[in-house]
């Protein structure tokens, strides 16, 4: 058994030549999949409980992560709005513990807040297509 | 529109530039590769400081300054190390490298100078360093 630090996590995104690490990020939520299932009942089920079964799919969820705006360091990420498509992504927890590696089908970027004593963050997330691979830290 | 990488990159399953493998047995794109044509993007990976532009086409599509392209490679490894911000002078020194599982420091080649110069600081893992104790 272990817990894995969150120090040395990074975000990177792919667009055809490899995995660019994402500056000033603060935070990271991995993907989250879920198996999706649906509601098994049938009339004259006198079972308190709700069946429910597997369709055989999953749904890869997304996964985001809070950054230090910086307009400068993040102009590729907001480029990415004005020209979508579909990239590869990577959330590496800790410098060598594991890597969620998966694509991208959508990017969402900003919204964060301005808060006049604090500093300037914005919010990153992607929309999973298929799911995520996890492996062993890079 | 050119830019050549200036940074190893670990390879995705959206990567369509030809990869190698390191010694660490992982899929990389190596520093070196050229990223040509407008389909490849080569600007994002001049403003996400992993590449220079080779032309004025690709300098002009970052819309960076020379000046902020330097910034952006050299803090490069810092973000793909996941430094955190109060650790960036001690990188920038070269007193650690990045962290190690526990999240502690990996001492660089500055570390004892460091330690030297800063005598009352909190040593990875949260020791306190306090002369006076």
């Amino acid at each position: 058994m272990s817990i894995m630090a969150g120090k040395g996590s990074s975000f990177s995104i792919d667009v055809g030549a490899g995995l660019a690490a994402v500056s000033q990020v603060i935070g990271i939520t991995p993907p989250e999949g879920a198996n999706e299932t649906f509601e098994a009942d049938y009339l004259g089920n006198a079972s308190a409980g709700i069946p429910h079964q597997a369709t055989g799919r999953t749904e890869g969820g997304s996964a985001s992560a809070e950054v230090w705006l910086d307009n400068t360091s993040h102009a590729g990420l907001i480029g990415l709005l004005a020209t979508p498509d579909t990239n590869g992504f990577s959330c590496s927890i800790g410098f060598t513990s594991g890597t969620w590696t998966f694509t991208g089908a959508g990017l969402t970027f900003g919204g964060g807040s301005v808060a006049l004593s604090d500093g300037v963050k914005a919010n990153l997330a992607v929309k999973l297509s298929g799911v995520a691979a996890i492996g062993a830290g890079t | 529109m050119k830019a050549e990488l200036v940074k190893d990159l670990v390879a995705s399953p959206r990567t369509v530039v030809p990869t190698v493998m390191d010694a660490d047995g992982h899929r990389i794109v190596p520093k070196g590769t050229v990223i040509e044509g407008v389909a490849m993007r080569p600007w994002f990976y001049v403003q996400m400081g992993a590449a220079v532009p080779l032309d004025g086409e690709c300098r002009m599509a970052a819309g960076l300054t020379e000046a902020q392209i330097d910034v952006q490679v050299k803090l490069y490894e810092a973000k793909r190390a996941g430094i955190q911000p109060e650790d960036m002078a001690a990188w920038q020194a070269g007193a650690m490298t990045g962290y190690d599982e526990e999240g502690d420091w990996i001492p660089g080649p500055k570390y004892t100078d460091w330690l030297a110069a800063h005598s009352s600081i909190i040593l990875p893992g949260g020791d306190y360093d306090d002369d006076d104790d």
